[in-house]
């Protein structure tokens, strides 16, 4: 009995199926007919221009800078050592460029350590990466001879980072400025003037020490 | 010392005079060409609005771009003359077959639909001062996922946390968009060398947070967060931390 119930329910499920997507199949149809048929007067009043647009995309874009450079960096109360690191920068418009670097150094003895012969730090290697916004300021031409002529322009840098230093990690602020010359369209030349400034317990007290590092380099823009 | 940074700087400095003499190209053949409908267009000795205009290209004649950076383009005229044009230049202009040109700058449709961002946030991580980074992926206008490195900075511990955020924008369209995240992820607290016996230790962590995106400008955005942290621990509790930070953003 059960059995038949369930036969004569199935029946009419599938009808039902059957005769919905007999329907809806024909009101498909009935909608795809009309746009196939383009009538003459259709061809005159709309004529069938390729609107096709020239997209950006096809053009070699230069937005992102990669790059190395090499220099000196004054870390207070540890000395002048040589710096060298890498950078990498998003150009976001004529104007305003955001900058990532990560720089490493070597710091060399207080005079108290070279004085009473008394190691202070065994970790000395100083780390440190930032993210920086800068804006460029002053565009301008460098002029080398009769022939030659590059573009170049001045920018100040502000940004935040960490400091890896006496094993331990800082919050760095870093600010400065900069000298770019352009000697092809996608490399450039780089001076860089940057204080860094931390605050450490390393000496006993709590000091806010500012670190300066000056550096030149290279980067390509692709 | 000086003595090394001297010879590399001028092994630099002759490897560049040697690239800039012989004006090397990497991708030579690649660009597009274009017919002027513009009365005319100026063309700039550099890629900002401070460079001097030295050319003018006229009204029909043919021109090929072939670099841009930011939002100007490198042109060369049939003639052979090199220089910069800006972008908003090239409103009438056409190409060789008719084409429109679609050199609209990054606006608020590019901002809607971005897919990539990468931002820099400062605040407060509990009573430290912390510094995020991160990089997000649009899925679609309402959903992103993003990944987050944050360093938090006092005088007792560092901590660093990385973490990976679900993103939900209920309103994309709105100038000041409101936005609810879900994150997971691990921090690693190491407290302050100089005190007694610091012993690293890590924690898995999850987040909910909330905050707006408001849009700047080109391809700038604001963004402004608060975070909620569990820290799973061992112990019978865990610890909540909360967290707040602003900064600023650039999609591309």
């Amino acid at each position: 009995m059960e059995s038949r119930i369930q036969r004569i329910f199935l029946v009419r499920v599938i009808l039902a199926a059957v005769l919905l997507t007999a329907s809806s199949l024909s009101i498909a149809q009935h909608d795809g007919s009309n746009p196939g048929e383009k009538t003459i007067l259709d061809s005159i009043i709309e004529p069938d221009l390729d609107r096709r647009k020239i997209r950006e995309s096809k053009i070699d874009s230069e937005h992102f800078e990669f790059g190395f450079f090499t220099g000196v960096m004054s870390v207070e109360d540890f000395g002048s050592n040589n710096v060298s690191g890498l950078r990498g920068a998003f150009h976001i418009s004529e104007d305003w460029f955001i900058e990532a670097v990560y720089g490493a150094t070597e710091i060399s003895e207080t005079s108290a350590e070279a004085l009473f012969d008394i190691p202070l730090l065994e970790d000395r290697n100083l780390r440190y990466y930032n993210t920086s916004l800068g804006v460029n300021l002053f565009p301008g031409e460098i002029f080398i001879g009769r022939n030659h002529a590059f573009n170049s322009n001045v920018f100040l840098i502000l940004g935040a980072g960490n400091t890896r230093f006496a094993g331990d990690e800082y919050l760095t602020y870093n600010f400065g400025g900069g000298f770019r010359l352009f000697i092809t369209d996608w490399m450039s030349f780089r001076l860089d003037f940057r204080n860094h400034i931390f605050t450490h317990t390393v000496l006993g007290e709590e000091k806010s020490i500012q670190n300066l590092e000056t550096h030149f380099g290279l980067s390509i823009y692709f | 010392m000086i003595k090394t940074i001297t010879w590399i700087a001028a092994l630099c400095f002759s490897i560049c005079a040697n690239i800039a003499h012989a004006g090397w190209d990497l991708i030579p053949n690649r660009g597009v060409d274009l017919i002027v409908i513009d009365p005319y267009i100026q063309m700039h000795t550099g890629p900002g609005r401070g460079y001097p205009v030295f050319h003018v290209i006229e009204k029909g004649e043919k021109l090929h771009i072939f670099v841009k950076r930011t939002d100007w383009f490198k042109v060369e005229t049939a003639k052979g003359v090199k220089g910069w044009v800006k972008r908003s230049s090239f409103v009438k202009t056409l190409g060789l077959e008719g084409q429109l040109t679609a050199f609209t700058g990054p606006g608020r449709e590019d901002y809607l639909n971005r897919r990539f961002e990468f931002g820099i946030l400062t605040g407060r991580f509990d009573t430290a001062d912390s510094l995020t980074t991160y990089g997000a992926f649009h899925l679609t206008q309402n959903i992103s996922g993003e990944l987050k490195y944050t360093q938090t900075f006092s005088p007792v511990a560092n901590n660093k946390l990385l973490g990976f955020n679900v993103v939900h924008k209920p309103f994309p369209t709105w100038r000041i968009s409101p936005f609810f995240t879900l994150g997971y992820g691990q921090i690693s607290i190491s407290p302050s060398a100089a005190l007694v016996q610091p012993k690293q230790r890590k924690n898995w962590l999850y987040t909910v947070g909330t905050g707006a995106f408001v849009y700047i400008s080109r391809r700038f955005l604001m963004r402004i967060e608060y975070n909620k942290h569990t820290l799973l621990t061992k112990r019978e509790a865990n610890e909540e931390v909360e967290e707040w930070k602003a900064g600023f953003s650039v999609f591309f």
